[in-house]
């Protein structure tokens, strides 16, 4: 029965048909012709999977980034970042990965960040001669942190799928994208350590940059503050973000028009069908694994083997590099996770400390060609064509790796800020 | 050709219809949301139905947008195939993958109607303050199916009467 939905759903993606059609069709097939489960049974699921009141915060706060791209919020964070870091070796770099933290905390997603930050940036530090490659693929991978600072989407995906509390999830990605953004830093100094340094900024443009960035500065406060001292639950600290970002961009700011707002509006509309309909259509996969017994069966499997938690961390590390070459990040996501969760718990290794690995290396896939939206998307901001900076990707690569390795050695990093919280 | 200009006109007007329903439905959410988290922080008394009704809202955001996101190739593929396809074989595989699309939007429409009868003869309402009747959330799903059914049967036709120097249609895949 698996073996039909693999053949079935792997001929259909290498047509390059639409993943969700891919789920949708392969495992219905099985679902309605090979276990006579009943169409409406289907409907049902697909329906309780979507309407989750936890994932209700992803459309919002990929609105909060929409509108915040809109109303001049990104470029009072660049500015700031510049500010405190401009005048290090790389410093154009280094404020980039800066910014992408910042930005961060404000929305939870990777593609808005992208666009948000790399639209300012990028073409000045090309025009500054900075190599070009680097950049692009810089701005994609800084992107990931994004995934793991809260708010963060990720989170919210793996929190429906694993059912740990949303709250615990947040609280799990801050050390390690801390990690995450140190180790790019370094990378960045090493690679570009020969690149002309602007002026340290005087202390009038600094205060000015904090003084200009303080209200959008205010945003992670108000969304992290809300949920952890009991004021809203996730997804109303991600309407509050909308909301602050439309007072942003509209009042203080005064540069979101009302069209900026209905574009962001409508913007945020389509980027939550693409996710959307990948968690209607997948969720029929988990109806065919649970009906299977199929994770029973890989857990068995590996038991028998006498898999240890590094050669589980060494074999999924490898899969999620594969996977991520091909398929995008949510579908991953939802193909894995229903495996993966009953072998980690089998195997001891803590829910929160999966999730801070599962995510930098989902998140990698973003950059491994053929399938990497995030170099896709930051070539597009300068009009670079992709296929010209696939040759930085490897050593970002390496930084991945090494991150992950980082997080399976240390769980204390992704469990302490929660186990306080 | 008059039929494919009279389908692209009524396709079209859904695409701006559908388009105003998610940014608005996205509005109602993020507004339902928010005066859910304010009411209960300066009265004290939350509503319930403030943050019921956002999650159900969102099929009728998603269901009916699947159509125009495929129409205008913004849905996540695995691009492998067509980078190695040129000219008359990208055209052909582009034909296969809309003409698959078709018919599995059909069939999910199809199946819908099937399941959207059988909540409606059941009665059973959702378990919230307001209760809305389950047939009503799940029309989203054949409507969305048919009007995607209709908007990739769109591209296959013209795909299959273009000719050359017409604008090219957008491929299966391309926003992964």
């Amino acid at each position: 029965m698996i073996a039909l939905f693999g053949l079935s759903a792997l001929a259909l993606a290498i047509l390059s048909v639409p993943i969700f059609l891919v789920f949708g069709v392969s495992s219905t097939a099985v679902a309605l012709w090979g276990l006579k489960l009943p169409s409406a049974m289907l409907m049902q699921i697909s329906f309780d999977a979507m309407t989750k009141q936890v994932l209700v915060a992803i459309p919002l706060f990929l609105f909060a980034g929409n509108v915040m791209l809109k109303g001049g919020t990104a470029r009072r964070l660049v500015d700031l970042s510049l500010a405190a870091v401009g005048h290090l070796p790389g410093g154009l770099a280094l404020a980039m990965i800066l910014a992408m933290a910042f930005f961060a905390a404000f929305c939870g997603s990777i593609l808005a960040a992208i666009g948000a930050i790399g639209t300012v940036l990028l073409p000045t530090m090309i025009e500054r001669g900075y190599p070009k490659a680097f950049v692009i693929v810089l701005a994609a991978c800084a992107a990931i942190i994004e995934a793991l600072i809260p708010p963060s989407n990720t989170a919210i995906l793996y929190s429906a799928i694993t059912h740990v509390p949303v709250t615990k999830t947040f609280a799990a990605g801050v050390l390690p994208g801390l990690v995450l953004m140190t180790l790019l830093m370094l990378y960045t100094l090493l690679v570009c350590r020969n690149m002309p340094r602007p002026p340290r900024a005087s202390w009038p443009v600094l205060r000015d940059a904090v003084l200009g960035a303080l209200p959008a500065l205010l945003t992670p406060v108000i969304i992290i503050g809300g949920i952890y001292g009991g004021l809203f639950t996730a997804a109303e600290s991600a309407a509050v973000a909308g909301v602050w970002g439309i007072v942003l961009g509209r009042y203080i700011y005064r540069e979101l028009t009302l069209k900026g707002l209905w574009e962001a509006l409508k913007a945020t509309a389509e980027s939550t069908t693409v996710i959307f309909a990948i968690i209607a259509m997948a969720i029929f996969l988990s109806i065919v694994l649970t009906y299977t017994k199929t994770p029973q069966a890989i857990v068995e499997y590996m038991v028998q083997l006498g898999i240890t938690q590094v050669t589980f961390f060494l074999a999924a590390g490898l899969t999620l590099l594969f996977l991520g070459a091909f398929i995008e990040v949510v579908p991953v996501f939802y193909l894995t996770l229903p495996i993966f969760i009953p072998v980690i718990h089998s195997l001891k290794i803590d829910t929160l400390q999966f999730y801070v690995f599962f995510t930098g290396l989902v998140g990698i896939g973003l950059l491994t060609p053929p399938v990497c939206v995030g170099v896709y998307m930051a070539a597009s901001v300068v009009r670079e064509p992709p296929e010209r900076v696939f040759k930085a990707v490897p050593g970002f690569i390496v930084i991945g790796i090494i991150y992950a390795a980082i997080m399976a050695s240390f769980p204390w990093l992704a469990t302490w800020l929660p186990s306080k919280l | 050709m008059r039929f494919l200009g009279r389908l692209k006109g009524i396709n079209d007007v859904l695409e701006r219809v559908v388009r105003g329903l998610g940014g608005a439905l996205i509005a109602v959410i993020l507004f339902a949301l928010f005066a859910s988290a304010a009411t209960r922080y300066v009265t004290g008394i939350g509503y319930d139905w403030l943050t019921e009704l956002p999650p159900q809202l969102l099929p009728w955001i998603v269901f009916p947008m699947i159509g125009v996101l495929l129409r205008h190739d913004g849905h996540v593929t695995v691009d492998v195939l067509p980078h190695f396809l040129h000219g008359r074989n990208l055209t052909r595989l582009r034909a296969v993958v809309f003409a698959f699309s078709t018919l599995a939007c059909l069939a999910f429409a199809i199946f819908g109607v099937d399941a959207v009868g059988f909540y409606q003869r059941l009665g059973q309402r959702t378990a919230t303050e307001v209760e809305i009747p389950l047939w009503l959330l799940y029309l989203s799903f054949p409507i969305g199916f048919f009007m995607a059914a209709s908007f990739t049967g769109e591209a296959l036709l013209r795909l299959l009467v273009r000719r050359e120097g017409d604008a090219p249609v957008a491929a299966p895949g391309g926003r992964a």
